[in-house]
């Protein structure tokens, strides 16, 4: 099928708008599948220990989905340090939830290991048209 | 040379209509208007014969030879009054319409001109209708909204997001609809569209202000859509900090001041009803204005617009 996806050279890259390239960590699962993001949804909404959720919003392929386990302190290691470096390049964490069917969502100041989906967002990229 | 053909070239030029009314004899023809009365007398017509009728569509219905020479012979002294009444009056734009009778002791016909003939438009009153063409609402035509499906995968992806944030029932008007509606948490609703398309903010059923921001990149329209989504719920100040306002009384980038107390809750803010372009313009403008003073009037009536909104807000607690 033919799309307008650029060459991703490394699915573990993230091109910034700052031109500056973030590599997130080996430790971290990426490419999580929309059957697994339902379940951990499902878990979270039940109130079950799940792993966080973290898309964080590219040009190349719309965005990178990734996990960590918030017992799993090399995988929690690993996801504050990518959250620094994604912050560094003007990337801002915003957590997304649905209560009682209405989306909120809170823009974060500190690194949170266990959350329940957060979306990063390039917000140095947004100008005023 | 008769004065026939030059009033036949006048009929042409004006668009006008030659019109076979029948077969009339020992007729009696009055041409009658403001400026006067011309009366054409003959007798023994026994053939058809052609008046005139002032009308906008020009058909080819000329008469034969012996009409045209008939009519010649006729209608000479009606046509030099006529084509005298067009030389002066058309292009001097005081024309007014005109009645026929035409009577033959049986018989008796009276019509008048269906329309008057095309008006000589001065330059002050082709300005005046410009203007007033400007100042009228503009016709929109409603386009499909409706999102089609897409074979990007990054898009996709972008639409996956989407609907995880804001629900399957938001998702599925997203796609009817094209654009997501979502209450800020200063309650005023913004209405967003994908890609570099305007958010439009609300308050109680009236439009605040128009918004534009974009998202720099080769990002998935649905993308840069989340983005602002997001951003409105979780920054709206900072949105609103980024953003090219335009207020809804057209004020373009307007003072932080104007528009900051809109992201109070508490504020209870009503916009002003504007008033329709007729009824403002009836107001204002009167036909023995000249230019200058409808270019003065229009121009004061709109600064005054303007200065409305932003003392209200200001003024407000």
């Amino acid at each position: 099928m033919k799309t307008d996806v650029a060459t991703i050279a490394d699915p573990r890259e993230v091109h910034c708008f700052t031109k500056q390239i973030v590599r997130i960590p080996d430790r971290l699962p990426i490419d999580v599948s929309d059957e697994d993001l339902r379940r951990i949804r499902a878990a979270h909404a039940a109130g079950q220990d799940a792993p966080t959720i973290c898309r964080v919003m590219t040009p190349e392929d719309g965005d990178k989905r990734l996990t960590w386990d918030p017992n799993s302190k090399e995988e929690v290691f690993d996801a504050k340090e990518l959250w620094e470096q994604l912050i560094k390049e003007g990337m801002d964490p915003y957590r997304v939830d649905q209560k009682t069917g209405k989306v909120t969502a809170e823009k974060l100041k500190i690194f949170y290991a266990k959350l329940g989906e957060v979306v990063f967002l390039p917000v140095r990229a947004m100008v005023g048209g | 040379m008769s004065i026939i053909p030059s009033l036949y070239q006048n009929c042409y030029n004006l668009n006008w209509k030659v019109t076979p009314m029948g077969v009339l004899t020992n007729w009696k023809l009055r041409y009658e208007n403001d400026g006067g009365t011309a009366d054409v007398q003959g007798t023994d017509i026994s053939t058809q014969w052609v008046p005139l009728q002032c009308c906008h569509n020009y058909t080819n219905t000329a008469v034969s030879p012996v009409n045209t020479e008939l009519y010649d012979e006729m209608h000479t002294k009606a046509a030099e009054y006529l084509v005298d009444q067009i030389n002066t009056q058309v292009y001097s734009n005081i024309w007014s319409d005109y009645k026929v009778h035409l009577d033959n002791g049986e018989q008796a016909y009276t019509w008048q001109t269906e329309c008057s003939p095309p008006v000589v438009v001065t330059v002050s009153e082709r300005l005046r209708q410009v203007m007033a063409e400007r100042h009228s609402p503009a016709i929109l035509i409603r386009k499909s909204t409706r999102l089609e499906q897409t074979v990007d995968v990054r898009e996709k992806r972008a639409r996956e997001l989407l609907r995880n944030i804001v629900g399957e029932a938001q998702y599925q008007n997203f796609l009817r609809r094209g654009t997501v509606s979502v209450r800020g948490p200063s309650g005023r609703v913004y209405c967003i569209q994908p890609g570099h398309g305007i958010t439009t903010v609300y308050h109680a059923g009236h439009r605040l202000a128009r918004l534009c921001v974009v998202l720099e990149g080769q990002f998935p329209p649905t993308d840069a859509l989340v983005a602002r989504l997001l951003m409105i719920l979780g920054d709206e100040e900072s949105f609103w900090c980024k953003a090219n306002i335009t207020m809804h009384n057209g004020a373009f980038r307007p003072p932080e001041e104007v528009w900051r107390p809109l992201l109070r809750p508490d504020l209870q803010f009503e916009p002003p009803v504007q008033p329709t372009e007729a009824v403002s313009r009836a107001d204002v403008l009167s036909p023995q204005d000249s230019l200058v003073d409808i270019y003065r009037k229009l121009k004061a009536q709109y600064d005054g617009r303007l200065a409305t909104t932003p003392q209200q807000i200001s003024s407000s607690p």
